[in-house]
């Protein structure tokens, strides 16, 4: 077969067989999730247990928009004994307002207006030493959380959970208008879900949900608590975490609808802010491929980085094609052999990804939207470590805050 | 049991205006790519069973490839997917085995005043004052990065 002949057959090897392979990798662990921990999770008994109480925290930055839909959920939960802390992040809206009488109405939200914009890790922190509990709850401002949720999340620590740090949900999308926003839907249920469950099963998970966790206070005190100059404080703490030897469990179960930017420019940014994070985590603990003790790590630090060398060389081939091409038909990437078999098992793990995660969010009727999904993601996902690489590295040398602006959170109801 | 206490989905879900213009474009473009998406499932799926039929023949034409070679790759991915289930299910007998019945930490104790003094990061009084139920900082009550970071180096 005239696969990968030429003078860069290696490379072209490489830039096929790693996603082939990490595709059935993701398929067969989660797979194996399914038939050894989901399968077997029993409903929990909500009114036969004692919760402890929880606190949130909700960092909100120019949230003007969404923060009062979010704490009106918050506060109608049926978790018993819980706070809210609400905590500004130095916004330049109508937020600070809106938070203060926001806490005139709700007895159990209390509220911290901090003046300075420092980042959410830095709210992050703030809010823990509010925090009179001794679960944190973090849920972003644009989001709201299902009933049940806290339970699930809390319920883990109590499960032969003594090593438990942190409880990541599952972030489930609120605005499915768009192409996009389907299209994330889809990466969500699938993707992220695929991706989360075989880490588990590998006894770490590259990052924590960001939009939805839960962590147990003890393990941020003993880790030093979030980074506040790292741009995605959710995958810096979830290593920080690990490498004390925390425990990250994920929890399907644990709903938290959320909303996903609908333009390409809101999508890109995040994109762009995610790729950066899982790069600075990658330059900040390298020496862990030093220590026998980390080993368990190793996998998704290498997964990190082949994947981020993958990108180069999927851009490298793709340029050497362009550049060599004879005719049109040269640069038709869809229409090779090696993109069928890439699109045919591509498929294979969306639809089994989705048909896992359809039993907690049911979102299997949004597969019609996957299809876009072998056909573009490869150029995005290229383009965007591509783009964030020098970023991570300038961040790495010249440290300061994390300070960014949320990404653009779709149409608003109608 | 759990009792079914969350909000409906209907209410989670936001359903915005869409014109129609959009919808039929979005619909337009999905289509467009589910046809070449189905295009290669009949190809491989048709090439690995062996059944020969227009599109595999003008595609194993075009690829200059045949139906045993794309069977050959469908089978090694079969056998990779095997070998991966199985490692992983290997791999998570021998941790149950191995770690399952080990208590390697007690329930940790709840995290004290003095355990938050302990982090250098707030003033005591500050600490205190965030108890409070509305607070304003006009500075950032937590330390500086500067300061964190010369905190550090001298531990």
């Amino acid at each position: 077969m005239d696969f990968f002949s030429g003078p860069y057959g290696l490379v072209t090897s490489f830039v096929f067989w790693y996603p082939f392979l990490m595709a059935l990798f993701w398929m067969a662990g989660s797979i194996l999730f399914l038939r050894t921990k989901e399968n077997k999770q029993n409903d929990i008994d909500i009114d036969g247990f004692d919760w402890p109480m929880i606190s949130i925290l909700v960092p909100c930055y120019n949230e003007e928009d969404t923060i009062k839909e979010t704490i009106e959920n918050l506060s109608g939960l049926s978790y018993p004994k819980k706070e809210i802390i609400l905590i500004n992040d130095g916004s330049t809206d109508q937020t600070a307002s809106l938070l203060e009488e926001l806490s005139k109405k709700h007895n159990e939200v209390r509220v911290i207006q901090l003046e300075q914009n420092r980042g959410k890790a830095n709210a992050l922190q703030v809010g823990l030493f509010a925090a009179k509990a001794e679960y944190l709850v973090c849920v972003d401002a644009d989001a709201l959380l299902a009933d049940t949720a806290p339970y699930y999340m809390i319920h883990q620590f109590f499960v032969s959970g003594e090593r438990v740090g942190a409880v990541t949900g599952s972030p489930s999308i609120r605005n499915r208008n768009t192409l996009l926003s389907r299209m994330q839907l889809v990466e969500y249920a699938s993707i992220i879900g695929a991706i989360k469950r075989t880490q588990r099963l590998l006894g770490k998970v590259m990052t924590v949900s960001g939009v939805v966790v839960t962590f147990r206070k003890k393990a941020l005190v003993d880790v030093g608590l979030w980074d506040r100059d790292m741009i995605t404080e959710d995958i810096a703490v979830s290593w920080k975490l690990q490498k004390r030897f925390w425990d990250v469990r994920y929890e399907p179960r644990a709903i938290c609808w959320m909303l996903v930017p609908e333009t390409l420019s809101g999508i890109w940014k995040q994109r762009i802010r995610w790729a950066q994070g899982g790069q600075e985590v990658v330059l900040r603990h390298w020496r862990i491929l030093f220590s026998w003790k980390q080993r368990r790590l190793w996998l998704i630090f290498l997964e990190q980085c082949v994947s981020t060398i993958w990108a180069f060389s999927w851009l490298f081939i793709t340029l050497v094609l362009i550049f060599s091409a004879n005719a049109f038909q040269d640069l038709l990437l869809w229409l090779t052999l090696t993109s069928f078999f890439l699109v045919f098992i591509s498929m294979i793990q969306l639809f089994i990804s989705l048909v896992i995660d359809s039993r907690h969010n049911g979102v299997m009727k949004y597969y019609f939207w996957a299809a876009w999904y072998p056909a573009i993601y490869w150029m995005v996902n290229t383009l965007v470590v591509v783009v964030a690489l020098p970023r991570a590295i300038k961040s790495r040398y010249k440290g300061g805050y994390a300070v960014w602006s949320s990404p653009d959170r779709g149409l608003k109801k109608s | 049991m759990v009792k079914s206490r969350s909000r409906s989905k209907e209410i989670m879900i936001i359903s915005g205006n869409r014109s129609n213009f959009r919808f039929v474009t979005d619909l337009l473009i999905t289509l467009f790519f589910w046809v070449y998406t189905i295009i290669v499932m009949i190809f491989i799926l048709s090439a690995t069973t062996g059944f020969s039929n227009v599109v595999t023949r003008t595609l194993n034409t075009t690829f200059k490839t045949t139906n045993s070679e794309v069977q050959a790759v469908i089978l090694f991915g079969f056998v990779v997917f095997i070998v991966i289930y199985l490692v992983l299910f290997i791999n998570r007998l021998y941790n149950k085995k191995r770690f399952g019945k080990l208590t390697r930490r007690t329930y940790p104790e709840t995290v004290t005043e003095r355990d938050l003094i302990s982090l250098r990061l707030m003033s005591i009084e500050n600490i205190e004052k965030l108890q409070s139920n509305y607070v304003v900082f006009e500075k950032n009550p937590i330390i500086s990065l500067k300061e964190e970071k010369i905190h550090e180096e001298s531990d």
